[in-house]
Protein backbone atom coordinates (compact mmCIF):
# COMPACT_ATOMS: atom_id res chain seq x y z
CA UNK A 1 0.00 0.00 0.00
CA UNK A 2 2.91 2.65 1.15
CA UNK A 3 4.51 1.79 -2.58
CA UNK A 4 1.63 2.76 -4.62
CA UNK A 5 1.22 5.87 -2.55
CA UNK A 6 4.87 6.68 -3.62
CA UNK A 7 4.77 5.92 -6.64
CA UNK A 8 1.73 8.39 -7.12
CA UNK A 9 3.81 10.97 -5.80
CA UNK A 10 6.59 10.53 -7.55
CA UNK A 11 4.69 10.16 -10.66
CA UNK A 12 2.88 13.69 -9.54
CA UNK A 13 6.00 14.83 -9.09
CA UNK A 14 7.09 14.03 -12.74
CA UNK A 15 3.96 15.13 -13.89
CA UNK A 16 4.59 18.57 -12.30
CA UNK A 17 8.31 18.96 -13.69
CA UNK A 18 6.78 18.03 -17.56
CA UNK A 19 3.98 20.87 -17.12
CA UNK A 20 6.87 23.37 -15.44
CA UNK A 21 9.00 22.27 -18.55
CA UNK A 22 5.93 22.78 -20.94
CA UNK A 23 4.98 26.39 -19.95
CA UNK A 24 9.11 27.19 -20.03
CA UNK A 25 8.64 26.01 -23.77
CA UNK A 26 5.53 28.07 -24.23
CA UNK A 27 7.95 31.49 -23.12
CA UNK A 28 10.80 30.74 -24.43
CA UNK A 29 9.84 29.52 -28.42
CA UNK A 30 9.70 31.74 -30.86
CA UNK A 31 6.03 31.81 -32.92
CA UNK A 32 2.69 30.42 -32.27
CA UNK A 33 3.11 27.72 -34.87
CA UNK A 34 5.96 26.18 -31.94
CA UNK A 35 4.39 27.21 -29.40
CA UNK A 36 1.35 24.57 -29.38
CA UNK A 37 3.80 21.87 -29.48
CA UNK A 38 4.84 22.88 -26.13
CA UNK A 39 1.01 22.77 -25.35
CA UNK A 40 1.07 19.46 -26.83
CA UNK A 41 3.30 18.44 -24.19
CA UNK A 42 1.35 18.95 -21.27
CA UNK A 43 -1.81 18.00 -22.71
CA UNK A 44 -0.38 14.22 -23.57
CA UNK A 45 2.74 13.13 -20.81
CA UNK A 46 1.63 15.58 -18.06
CA UNK A 47 -2.31 15.16 -18.11
CA UNK A 48 -1.21 11.02 -18.04
CA UNK A 49 1.16 11.50 -15.42
CA UNK A 50 -1.40 13.22 -12.53
CA UNK A 51 -3.69 11.47 -13.68
CA UNK A 52 -1.90 8.04 -13.25
CA UNK A 53 -0.99 9.34 -10.01
CA UNK A 54 -4.13 10.42 -8.74
CA UNK A 55 -5.60 6.80 -9.61
CA UNK A 56 -2.84 5.33 -7.68
CA UNK A 57 -3.78 7.37 -4.59
CA UNK A 58 -7.90 6.94 -4.94
CA UNK A 59 -7.37 3.18 -5.64
CA UNK A 60 -10.15 1.38 -8.01
CA UNK A 61 -13.53 2.23 -8.39
CA UNK A 62 -15.68 4.85 -10.05
CA UNK A 63 -13.73 7.54 -9.74
CA UNK A 64 -10.46 5.36 -11.38
CA UNK A 65 -13.03 4.50 -14.14
CA UNK A 66 -14.11 8.07 -14.50
CA UNK A 67 -10.61 9.20 -14.82
CA UNK A 68 -9.74 7.20 -17.46
CA UNK A 69 -13.17 8.54 -19.22
CA UNK A 70 -11.66 12.13 -18.31
CA UNK A 71 -8.24 11.74 -19.60
CA UNK A 72 -9.86 9.77 -22.60
CA UNK A 73 -12.06 12.76 -23.25
CA UNK A 74 -8.86 15.09 -23.27
CA UNK A 75 -6.85 12.85 -25.42
CA UNK A 76 -10.10 12.89 -28.33
CA UNK A 77 -10.77 16.90 -27.71
CA UNK A 78 -7.37 18.74 -27.37
CA UNK A 79 -5.57 17.74 -30.62
CA UNK A 80 -9.14 19.04 -32.78
CA UNK A 81 -8.64 22.25 -30.84
CA UNK A 82 -5.20 22.34 -31.69
CA UNK A 83 -5.99 21.41 -35.27
CA UNK A 84 -8.56 24.12 -35.55
CA UNK A 85 -6.54 27.06 -33.81
CA UNK A 86 -3.71 26.40 -36.45
CA UNK A 87 -6.00 25.98 -39.06
CA UNK A 88 -7.52 29.14 -38.44
CA UNK A 89 -3.89 30.95 -37.82
CA UNK A 90 -2.34 29.67 -41.22
CA UNK A 91 -5.72 30.43 -43.18
CA UNK A 92 -5.09 33.98 -41.15
CA UNK A 93 -1.92 34.63 -42.56
CA UNK A 94 0.01 34.51 -39.85
CA UNK A 95 3.89 34.14 -41.18
CA UNK A 96 5.67 31.02 -39.57
CA UNK A 97 9.19 31.45 -37.93
CA UNK A 98 12.10 29.65 -39.19
CA UNK A 99 15.24 29.16 -38.01
CA UNK A 100 17.26 31.71 -41.25
CA UNK A 101 15.14 34.02 -40.10
CA UNK A 102 16.90 36.05 -36.98
CA UNK A 103 16.78 34.69 -33.71
CA UNK A 104 14.46 36.45 -31.14
CA UNK B 1 -34.52 1.87 -42.81
CA UNK B 2 -33.12 -1.02 -41.18
CA UNK B 3 -29.59 0.01 -40.91
CA UNK B 4 -31.07 3.39 -39.32
CA UNK B 5 -32.74 1.36 -36.51
CA UNK B 6 -29.31 -0.36 -36.08
CA UNK B 7 -27.22 2.75 -35.72
CA UNK B 8 -29.98 3.81 -33.54
CA UNK B 9 -30.20 1.09 -31.37
CA UNK B 10 -26.06 0.95 -30.57
CA UNK B 11 -25.75 4.51 -30.17
CA UNK B 12 -28.18 4.63 -27.88
CA UNK B 13 -27.10 1.56 -25.64
CA UNK B 14 -23.71 3.21 -25.22
CA UNK B 15 -24.84 6.57 -24.55
CA UNK B 16 -27.44 5.17 -21.70
CA UNK B 17 -24.93 3.14 -20.23
CA UNK B 18 -22.55 6.37 -20.05
CA UNK B 19 -25.72 7.73 -18.33
CA UNK B 20 -26.24 4.94 -16.06
CA UNK B 21 -22.69 5.64 -15.03
CA UNK B 22 -22.16 9.02 -14.53
CA UNK B 23 -26.12 9.31 -13.41
CA UNK B 24 -25.31 6.21 -10.42
CA UNK B 25 -28.98 6.45 -9.49
CA UNK B 26 -30.72 3.32 -10.67
CA UNK B 27 -34.56 4.80 -10.01
CA UNK B 28 -36.86 4.76 -12.50
CA UNK B 29 -37.02 8.56 -13.07
CA UNK B 30 -33.38 8.87 -13.46
CA UNK B 31 -33.61 5.82 -16.19
CA UNK B 32 -36.48 7.50 -17.89
CA UNK B 33 -35.06 10.56 -18.31
CA UNK B 34 -31.21 8.96 -19.57
CA UNK B 35 -33.32 6.67 -22.11
CA UNK B 36 -35.32 9.52 -23.29
CA UNK B 37 -31.94 12.06 -23.84
CA UNK B 38 -29.92 8.78 -25.36
CA UNK B 39 -32.45 8.04 -27.96
CA UNK B 40 -32.84 11.83 -28.78
CA UNK B 41 -29.44 12.37 -29.37
CA UNK B 42 -29.03 9.15 -30.97
CA UNK B 43 -31.45 10.40 -33.97
CA UNK B 44 -30.15 13.66 -33.93
CA UNK B 45 -27.26 12.90 -34.28
CA UNK B 46 -28.25 10.97 -37.54
CA UNK B 47 -26.47 12.30 -40.96
CA UNK B 48 -27.35 11.82 -44.15
CA UNK B 49 -23.99 11.96 -45.46
CA UNK B 50 -22.15 9.32 -43.65
CA UNK B 51 -23.42 5.82 -44.59
CA UNK B 52 -25.36 3.84 -41.89
CA UNK B 53 -23.96 1.11 -40.06
CA UNK B 54 -24.26 -2.05 -42.09
CA UNK B 55 -24.88 -5.31 -40.10
CA UNK B 56 -21.88 -7.17 -41.74
CA UNK B 57 -19.93 -3.55 -40.44
CA UNK B 58 -21.43 -4.01 -36.88
CA UNK B 59 -20.06 -7.65 -36.68
CA UNK B 60 -16.42 -6.32 -37.45
CA UNK B 61 -17.34 -3.73 -34.84
CA UNK B 62 -15.42 -5.52 -31.95
CA UNK B 63 -12.85 -6.75 -33.69
CA UNK B 64 -11.77 -3.39 -34.60
CA UNK B 65 -12.37 -2.05 -31.38
CA UNK B 66 -9.98 -4.41 -29.88
CA UNK B 67 -7.41 -3.41 -32.07
CA UNK B 68 -7.83 -0.29 -31.46
CA UNK B 69 -7.01 -0.59 -28.22
CA UNK B 70 -3.79 -2.07 -29.29
CA UNK B 71 -2.77 0.95 -31.51
CA UNK B 72 -3.58 3.50 -28.90
CA UNK B 73 -0.62 1.79 -26.58
CA UNK B 74 1.21 1.78 -29.45
CA UNK B 75 0.63 5.52 -30.09
CA UNK B 76 0.85 6.13 -26.16
CA UNK B 77 4.62 4.62 -26.26
CA UNK B 78 5.28 7.03 -29.03
CA UNK B 79 3.89 9.98 -27.44
CA UNK B 80 5.95 9.64 -24.15
CA UNK B 81 9.00 9.15 -26.35
CA UNK B 82 8.48 12.67 -28.52
CA UNK B 83 7.33 14.06 -25.42
CA UNK B 84 10.69 13.65 -23.88
CA UNK B 85 12.21 14.30 -26.85
CA UNK B 86 10.33 17.67 -26.78
CA UNK B 87 10.80 18.59 -23.31
CA UNK B 88 14.80 18.16 -23.93
CA UNK B 89 14.54 20.42 -27.11
CA UNK B 90 12.75 23.12 -24.51
CA UNK B 91 15.27 23.26 -22.00
CA UNK B 92 18.05 23.25 -23.65
CA UNK B 93 19.78 26.43 -23.92
CA UNK B 94 20.51 26.95 -27.34
CA UNK B 95 16.66 25.41 -28.79
CA UNK B 96 18.06 23.43 -31.59
CA UNK B 97 14.91 24.02 -33.55
CA UNK B 98 13.83 23.71 -37.02
CA UNK B 99 10.00 24.46 -37.54
CA UNK B 100 8.42 24.05 -41.12
CA UNK B 101 5.28 22.67 -42.86
CA UNK B 102 6.14 19.31 -44.61
CA UNK B 103 3.50 18.20 -47.19
CA UNK B 104 2.75 13.88 -46.78
CA UNK B 105 0.16 12.42 -49.21
CA UNK B 106 -1.74 9.43 -46.98
CA UNK B 107 -2.76 5.86 -48.33
CA UNK B 108 -5.18 5.82 -45.97
CA UNK B 109 -8.67 5.62 -47.90
CA UNK B 110 -11.01 5.69 -45.31
CA UNK B 111 -12.49 8.85 -43.55
CA UNK B 112 -12.02 7.20 -40.08
CA UNK B 113 -8.45 6.17 -40.77
CA UNK B 114 -7.70 9.54 -42.67
CA UNK B 115 -9.37 11.26 -38.79
CA UNK B 116 -7.57 8.84 -36.28
CA UNK B 117 -4.53 9.70 -38.68
CA UNK B 118 -4.58 13.13 -38.36
CA UNK B 119 -5.81 13.56 -34.68
CA UNK B 120 -2.46 11.42 -33.99
CA UNK B 121 -0.60 13.28 -35.41
CA UNK B 122 -1.49 16.37 -33.59
CA UNK B 123 -1.70 14.30 -30.58
CA UNK B 124 2.22 13.58 -30.89
CA UNK B 125 4.39 16.34 -29.65
CA UNK B 126 6.72 17.63 -32.31
CA UNK B 127 3.94 17.39 -35.35
CA UNK B 128 0.84 18.84 -35.99
CA UNK B 129 -1.76 18.64 -38.84
CA UNK B 130 -2.68 21.85 -39.71
CA UNK B 131 -4.67 21.21 -43.04
CA UNK B 132 -6.06 18.26 -45.02
CA UNK B 133 -7.05 18.04 -48.56
CA UNK B 134 -7.98 14.81 -51.02
CA UNK B 135 -5.50 12.78 -48.50
CA UNK B 136 -2.69 15.09 -48.99
CA UNK B 137 -1.75 17.02 -44.96
CA UNK B 138 0.20 19.84 -44.23
CA UNK B 139 2.12 18.65 -40.79
CA UNK B 140 3.87 21.37 -39.03
CA UNK B 141 7.31 19.98 -37.31
CA UNK B 142 9.22 21.12 -34.50
CA UNK B 143 12.34 19.28 -35.98
CA UNK B 144 13.21 16.90 -38.36
CA UNK B 145 12.93 13.97 -35.81
CA UNK B 146 9.86 14.69 -34.45
CA UNK B 147 8.58 13.82 -37.81
CA UNK B 148 10.64 10.29 -38.14
CA UNK B 149 7.16 8.39 -37.90
CA UNK B 150 4.98 10.04 -39.96
CA UNK B 151 7.80 10.11 -42.80
CA UNK B 152 8.77 6.76 -43.07
CA UNK B 153 4.95 5.38 -42.73
CA UNK B 154 5.27 3.87 -39.79
CA UNK B 155 2.52 5.38 -38.17
CA UNK B 156 0.10 4.61 -40.97
CA UNK B 157 0.73 1.00 -40.81
CA UNK B 158 -0.34 0.58 -37.63
CA UNK B 159 -3.65 2.45 -38.51
CA UNK B 160 -3.96 0.15 -41.67
CA UNK B 161 -3.71 -2.80 -39.59
CA UNK B 162 -6.94 -1.71 -37.52
CA UNK B 163 -8.50 -1.32 -41.02
CA UNK B 164 -7.45 -4.07 -42.81
CA UNK B 165 -10.38 -5.88 -42.98
CA UNK B 166 -11.78 -3.36 -45.04
CA UNK C 1 1.82 11.29 4.18
CA UNK C 2 -0.38 11.77 0.83
CA UNK C 3 -2.39 14.39 3.06
CA UNK C 4 0.73 16.16 3.47
CA UNK C 5 2.04 16.30 -0.24
CA UNK C 6 -1.34 17.36 -1.99
CA UNK C 7 -1.03 20.76 -0.58
CA UNK C 8 2.72 20.73 -2.04
CA UNK C 9 1.24 19.55 -5.54
CA UNK C 10 -0.98 22.14 -5.45
CA UNK C 11 0.70 24.98 -4.86
CA UNK C 12 3.14 23.75 -7.31
CA UNK C 13 0.15 23.93 -9.86
CA UNK C 14 -0.50 27.25 -9.01
CA UNK C 15 2.91 28.34 -9.56
CA UNK C 16 2.51 26.73 -13.06
CA UNK C 17 -0.25 28.78 -14.20
CA UNK C 18 1.22 32.63 -13.71
CA UNK C 19 3.58 31.31 -16.90
CA UNK C 20 1.05 30.81 -19.39
CA UNK C 21 -0.53 34.10 -18.05
CA UNK C 22 2.47 35.86 -19.08
CA UNK C 23 1.97 34.47 -22.95
CA UNK C 24 -2.10 35.91 -22.68
CA UNK C 25 -1.26 38.97 -21.63
CA UNK C 26 1.88 39.55 -24.13
CA UNK C 27 0.55 37.60 -26.92
CA UNK C 28 1.72 38.99 -29.51
CA UNK C 29 -1.20 37.71 -31.81
CA UNK C 30 -4.78 36.54 -30.56
CA UNK C 31 -3.77 33.00 -32.01
CA UNK C 32 -1.15 33.26 -28.86
CA UNK C 33 -3.36 34.03 -26.33
CA UNK C 34 -6.36 31.56 -27.18
CA UNK C 35 -3.16 28.83 -26.59
CA UNK C 36 -2.53 30.14 -23.54
CA UNK C 37 -6.00 30.03 -22.28
CA UNK C 38 -6.32 26.21 -23.70
CA UNK C 39 -2.87 25.61 -21.54
CA UNK C 40 -4.46 26.94 -18.63
CA UNK C 41 -7.82 25.49 -19.22
CA UNK C 42 -5.79 22.09 -18.93
CA UNK C 43 -4.07 23.36 -15.93
CA UNK C 44 -6.93 24.22 -14.45
CA UNK C 45 -8.90 20.54 -14.99
CA UNK C 46 -5.81 19.00 -13.17
CA UNK C 47 -5.52 21.49 -10.44
CA UNK C 48 -9.22 20.92 -9.51
CA UNK C 49 -8.42 17.18 -9.64
CA UNK C 50 -5.85 17.58 -7.15
CA UNK C 51 -8.29 19.81 -4.52
CA UNK C 52 -10.78 16.57 -5.04
CA UNK C 53 -8.29 14.13 -3.69
CA UNK C 54 -7.45 16.49 -1.15
CA UNK C 55 -10.98 16.84 -0.08
CA UNK C 56 -11.44 13.33 -0.44
CA UNK C 57 -14.95 14.24 -2.85
CA UNK C 58 -13.23 13.63 -6.08
CA UNK C 59 -16.16 11.76 -7.86
CA UNK C 60 -17.63 15.23 -7.87
CA UNK C 61 -15.05 16.96 -8.75
CA UNK C 62 -14.38 15.12 -11.68
CA UNK C 63 -17.41 15.21 -13.06
CA UNK C 64 -17.12 19.25 -12.71
CA UNK C 65 -14.17 18.53 -14.46
CA UNK C 66 -15.53 16.77 -17.09
CA UNK C 67 -18.22 19.81 -17.71
CA UNK C 68 -15.32 22.34 -17.70
CA UNK C 69 -13.28 20.27 -20.21
CA UNK C 70 -16.65 19.88 -22.40
CA UNK C 71 -17.15 23.84 -22.65
CA UNK C 72 -13.50 24.72 -23.12
CA UNK C 73 -13.59 22.13 -25.94
CA UNK C 74 -16.73 24.18 -27.30
CA UNK C 75 -15.35 27.60 -26.76
CA UNK C 76 -12.42 27.25 -28.63
CA UNK C 77 -13.87 25.46 -31.44
CA UNK C 78 -16.58 28.56 -31.55
CA UNK C 79 -13.36 30.97 -31.15
CA UNK C 80 -11.37 29.59 -33.98
CA UNK C 81 -13.84 28.99 -36.15
CA UNK C 82 -15.20 32.74 -35.90
CA UNK C 83 -11.42 33.90 -36.51
CA UNK C 84 -10.95 31.84 -39.70
CA UNK C 85 -14.09 32.74 -41.00
CA UNK C 86 -13.21 36.84 -39.98
CA UNK C 87 -9.74 37.25 -40.79
CA UNK C 88 -10.80 35.97 -44.07
CA UNK C 89 -13.03 38.68 -44.99
CA UNK C 90 -11.14 41.21 -44.28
Amino acid sequence: MIIIHVLSMIFIVLGLLVLAAAAVGVLRLPDFYTRSHAIGVTDTLGTLMILTGIAGIVGFGTACVKLVFLFLFIYLANPTVTHVLVRAALKSGLKPWTADAKKT
Amino acid sequence: MAANVLTITLRTVVLFMFWIFFSGKIDATHLLMGLVSSLAIAIGSLDSESEPLSPEAAMRLPERILRGIAYSFWLLGRILTAAWHVSKIVLSPEMPIKPKFIKHKTTLKGEYGRVIFANSITLTPGTITADMEDGELLIHQLDDDSSEDIRSGALEKEIHKIFKDG
Amino acid sequence: MISSFLPIAIFGMLAIIPLYLYRIVRGPDVFDRLIGLNGIATKTILFLILIGTYNGQLDMFIDICLGYALLNMVGSLAVGKYLERKRLQE
